[in-house]
């Protein structure tokens, strides 16, 4: 509908290279592509997926192998087929930054280790934080790893140590650990020399 | 390079029934994954529906229909950020720059 002639077409698989190949005079679209500035790992190249910009929209190329899944999906699972297709129509839709939109990490979530933290579970029930004749009020739930206003203007900043149910759930494992290890160790010694222990 | 087929867009459109419901489709997924970051974010503070709900002074089911993107209005998600200790901010996109609009407080 958008690119028709065959000519269009190279000049979007060229676009297609061009995306996937860094060079020095990148577009946003090709930093999108790549993950933006924040540099992330996962890119829509890796999953067989380029966004070739044509004015207010994208056209979507699909590596062959995705294009042949995506027929067989088709076939098999229509409604499935149908959920990957209105999320394809988003994306050209709403080029390479639709799934970014809403969320923006603040610059201390960046790190992947505070990151790692920040997202672990904090059950109210559990929470030190959280007793039962102020829960439901606002604010008086809060998982003290998003406390508000330590972080760069008043934002929430994420704790770099781990909470108590996680440093339960470590101490758990390294006993869980050590014990394994010994048994291990008793077990031989045990069938070898009978008489040492 | 021939490694790559153009998806085709305009037989989508054909198959869901037009390009209004294209549309319609798509701001249902966008709207369903807001509803699954708005739920992120409340498992992230440690609440429950049914304590947010409390919070925001509508019944669980109200909340769960704004995680399933069912309910998505301005002020309906406002009173959910509002409960979660947020503030709702619109961006407003006019292709080459966009605005950021500040909101008040849901009534």
């Amino acid at each position: 509908m958008l690119v028709g002639p065959d000519d269009e077409h190279d000049h979007a698989s060229a676009a297609v290279v061009t995306a996937a190949r860094p060079t020095a005079n990148r577009s946003p679209h090709s930093d999108a592509l790549r993950g933006g500035a924040r540099g992330e790992a996962l890119t829509l190249s890796t999953i067989g997926l380029a966004i070739v910009p044509v004015w207010m929209t994208g056209d979507i190329h699909m590596t062959s192998k995705v294009a042949a899944w995506l027929e067989n999906l088709q076939a098999s699972d229509a409604k499935t087929a149908d959920l990957v297709d209105d999320a394809i129509y988003a994306l050209s839709r709403s080029g390479p930054h639709s799934d970014d939109r809403s969320s923006t990490p603040s610059p201390a979530q960046r790190s992947r280790i505070s990151k790692s933290y920040a997202l672990a579970p904090a059950a109210p029930a559990r929470s030190a934080s959280c007793s039962s004749s102020t829960r439901g009020v606002q604010r008086s739930c809060r998982s003290p790893v998003t406390s508000p206003g330590s972080g760069a203007n008043g934002t929430p900043r994420p704790s770099r140590e781990p909470n108590s149910s996680m440093r339960s759930t470590l101490r758990n494992g390294l006993k869980r650990k050590k014990a394994d290890e010994q048994l291990h160790q008793v077990g031989p010694r045990r069938l070898h020399r009978p008489g040492r222990r | 390079m021939s490694s790559y087929t153009k998806w085709d867009r305009a037989a989508y459109i054909d198959r869901v029934g037009g390009e209004e419901e294209a549309e319609r489709r798509r701001k249902a997924l966008m709207a369903r994954q807001s509803g699954q970051r708005l739920a992120e974010e409340r498992k992230r503070h440690g609440l429950t529906q049914a304590q947010l709900a409390q919070a925001m002074g509508v019944t669980p089911g109200r909340v769960s229909q704004i995680e399933r993107g069912e309910l998505a209005t301005i002020d309906a998600v406002a009173r959910y950020v509002q409960a979660l200790g947020g503030k709702l901010d619109l961006i407003a996109s006019f292709g080459d720059h966009t605005l950021t609009v500040t909101t008040t407080e849901a009534a």
